[in-house]
Formats: C-alpha cells, sequence, structure tokens
C-alpha cells in the first residue's frame, strides 16, 4: 500500500474573505443598532419624562448634590440677582409656562460666559455673561433661552434620556465583554446626545426670539446676542457633530429666517442695561 | 476625538501588519509543506509497515498572538456570534506550522514518519486579563525510520 501526504485543501479552516469587508459590515451593523435602540430609547424617555409632575422635579433637585454652590451674596450681587428675577418674570409672562411651574434665577459670581436651566426651573446666571453683554436685549435673549428650556421640560428630558441610555451602555458592554464593542456603542451614544441637545437648543431658541419680540418688539437682542457668541466661539479644529450647541452663526441664521418669516423686525433700538449690572 | 485617532492608528498598524504578516506566512507554509511533503504522518499508534525502527518523541510548537485589528473584528462578533474568521486563520497558520516544525525535526533525526500524532491547543492569554490574545499550539508524536513499506 502506498502512502502519501494529500495537499490540503485550502479555505476550508480559514475564510479567504477579505478581512476588511468583514470589518465594515461589523461596524455599520454594530452603530445602526445602537443608534436604533438610542432612538427607541430617546423617544420613550423623552416622551414619558414630561409626565414627571414639575413639584417632583424640584424635590429632585433639592435631593441632588449642588451643581453651583452660590455662596453668600453681598449687597451688589443681590441686587443682580433681584434684577435678573424681574427680568425673568417678565419674559414668562411671554412664554406660556404650564400651571405650578417657576423660574427662579441665581446670579453666581464666576468668569465663565455662560448660563444655564437645570431642574426644578432652576437657571443660574453667571458674572462672565453679564460683562460681556452690552444690552438688557442679550440678556433677555438669554434669560428666554433658559425659560424655554425650562418650559420645554429640557432639563428633566435630558436626564431621563441620560440615565436610560447610560443603562444601556452598561447592560450592553457589561453582557458582551467585548471592549471594541463597549467603545463604538460609547461613541456612537456620546454622539447621539449631543445631537439631542443641538435639536433642544434649536427648539429653545425659536420659543426665546418670540418672547424677546414680545417684550421689546424686535430681534435686534438676539442678533447682537450670536454675534458676541461667534466672536468669542473658539476656532480651530472643530466639527459641529461634537459640539453641544450648533454653531452661533447658524443660529442666528435659523432665528433670522423664523423672525423673517412670522414678519417679525431685527432691527430695533436696544434697552440699556441698569448701571449696577456691570 | 483623540481616543479616535488612536484606536485608528492601532487598527491600521494592526491590519497593515498583521496582514503583511500573514501574506508571507502562508506563502512560506505553502512552500514548505511542498518541500517536506515526504515525511509521512500517521495518528495510528503502531507503524504501518513491521520492521520500522527507532520511536522517538518529536514536537513542533508555535506560539502565535493576535493583532489589534483581528481582536477588535473578533470582539465586534462576540455581540452578534458567527465565524471567528479573524481567528481561524490565525489558528490554523498556527497548526500548519507547527507540523512544519515537526516534520523538520524528524527530518533532522533522519526519520521518515510520524506516527500516533496529537494536537494540543492552549490559550496562554488567561490570566492576562485580556491584555494579550495568544495560543500555543503543539504537535507531537513518535518518529520512526520505516523500512520499506511492502505489499502484505
Amino acid at each position: 500500500m502506498d502512502y502519501e501526504n494529500p495537499k490540503i485543501e485550502e479555505g476550508i479552516n480559514y475564510s479567504r474573505e477579505h478581512p476588511l469587508k468583514e470589518f465594515a459590515t461589523l461596524v455599520i451593523g454594530l452603530v445602526a443598532l445602537t443608534a436604533l435602540l438610542i432612538m427607541l430609547l430617546h423617544y420613550a424617555a423623552g416622551f414619558l419624562a414630561p409626565f414627571i409632575p414639575f413639584d417632583y422635579e424640584k424635590k429632585m433637585l433639592n435631593s441632588l448634590p449642588p451643581i453651583f454652590e452660590q455662596g453668600e451674596l453681598d449687597a451688589s450681587a443681590k441686587k443682580k440677582q433681584r434684577y435678573l428675577q424681574g427680568l425673568a418674570d417678565r419674559l414668562a409672562a411671554h412664554i406660556e409656562l404650564p400651571e405650578g411651574m417657576t423660574v427662579s434665577v441665581s446670579y453666581l459670581d464666576d468668569e465663565m460666559v455662560n448660563a444655564f436651566a437645570t431642574l426644578g426651573g432652576k437657571v443660574f446666571f453667571l458674572k462672565g455673561l453679564l460683562d460681556s453683554v452690552e444690552s438688557e436685549d442679550e440678556l433677555a435673549m438669554v434669560m428666554a433661552h433658559e425659560i424655554a428650556h425650562v418650559q420645554h421640560r429640557h432639563p428633566i428630558v435630558a436626564m431621563g434620556k441620560g440615565l436610560t441610555i447610560a443603562t444601556l451602555g452598561s447592560v450592553i458592554s457589561g453582557v458582551s465583554g467585548s471592549s471594541a464593542g463597549e467603545w463604538l456603542i460609547g461613541s456612537t451614544t456620546q454622539l447621539s446626545m449631543l445631537k439631542f441637545s443641538r435639536d433642544q437648543e434649536t427648539q429653545s431658541d425659536e420659543t426665546a426670539l418670540a418672547a424677546l419680540v414680545a417684550e421689546y418688539g424686535h430681534a435686534q437682542g438676539a442678533r447682537e446676542l450670536f454675534d458676541l457668541f461667534a466672536e468669542i466661539e473658539p476656532s480651530g479644529v472643530d466639527v459641529e457633530i461634537l459640539r453641544s450647541h450648533p454653531y452661533s452663526d447658524k443660529r442666528w441664521q435659523v432665528l433670522k429666517a423664523h423672525a423673517q418669516q412670522q414678519g417679525w423686525s431685527v432691527d430695533g433700538e436696544l434697552t440699556p442695561l441698569p448701571s449696577f449690572m456691570k | 476625538m483623540i481616543d479616535l485617532l488612536i484606536i485608528f492608528v492601532f487598527l491600521a498598524i494592526g491590519y497593515g501588519f498583521g496582514g503583511l504578516n500573514e501574506k508571507r506566512h502562508f506563502k512560506s507554509i505553502f512552500s514548505r509543506e511542498e518541500q517536506l511533503s515526504d515525511i509521512l504522518l500517521f495518528d495510528s499508534k503502531l507503524p504501518p509497515a513491521l520492521g520500522s525502527t527507532g520511536g522517538e518523541l518529536v514536537s513542533g510548537s508555535v506560539v502565535v498572538s493576535v493583532d489589534y485589528f483581528k481582536r477588535f473584528v473578533a470582539g465586534l462578533r462576540l455581540l452578534f456570534g458567527g465565524r471567528l474568521s479573524t481567528y481561524e486563520s490565525l489558528l490554523e497558520r498556527g497548526r500548519r506550522e507547527a507540523v512544519l516544525r515537526m516534520k523538520e525535526s524528524a527530518k533532522l533525526k533522519g526519520c521518515s514518519q510520524v506516527i500516533n500524532i496529537k494536537f494540543e491547543t492552549m490559550s496562554i492569554s488567561k490570566g492576562a486579563g485580556g491584555a494579550l490574545g495568544s495560543v500555543e499550539v503543539l504537535v507531537y508524536g513518535s518518529a520512526i525510520k520505516a523500512s520499506p513499506i511492502v505489499e502484505s
């Protein structure tokens, strides 16, 4: 009997398919699946979160650690805070806040040019912002924007979405034990959260513009404000999908178109800030 | 953003070097299998012909590691299931290389057959916390000097 070493048939024990093909299929599949799941949870959380009573939201705020310690306010800071609260009340009258919803403004001695709304209708205004604006109109645009966040229940919706999606992320990565998958899911989640954030900003901008026009009769303040933001916006390597807010000039373009559609004037006399605000 | 860049660079390195290595390795495997085709392998405990002499343990062992790209793809596969094709080619190379090394060692001893061959594969990345993705493939058997095979 003759023996010989047979030639091994190739391509049975290993695949001859191009590895990049598999890579692409897997990456696209995972990203699409994650995006789909996030969309689903996003809408579910966004739909359910507004049903949380506003009172409960206020209580939640008290049970969470404070985001910013306001500290002891001196006389001039108290005066500024009272003025901001007055401005908020005037603007809130133009924005139809649901029954029981209130906005309370806190002034913070911080150099950052920023203002933000949190749970329970609490709005923070930072010293840096007060220092950089020139007129009351600009402040009013920011204020109306923050009140709009409160009206649309954005803080609680964002928190609901954030918690739900974070849970999804840890469940998937916990089950799979795959670091590659975890990383991909993490990135997709982050990018989608930023997209939602940008959508919220656009929605609030439109509500705010209506309130601004109702109060001052024109939208000059918004124009000045976004000019200011565009100026201080960091330039350089920067893409929109990595941002929490759309570009300032884009925000203004959207608002300008909106104003034209509504027949609102974008030019007008600016109301100066009282001297104690500087 | 930096994270993304780092991962991309690792993937490119893994894909480039890993792919090149694999190509070269397969080429070398094909040609050496041809060269060593005169060494016969048997899984039976006894030689096919009586009168064989010798009987020495010969072994071939290979340790191969996966590259970053292969591991990334395999990591994604873990979510969906299915054929882990990036690891399959790695193990195929490991097995065939181990057989070749065993044959080479048998040839050095002047033997023409290896009987009773066994394969073993073990992961040597266990306990390394996933920092290492490598396996050892071991083939061993008894090398013999066969008497001319006669028709029985």
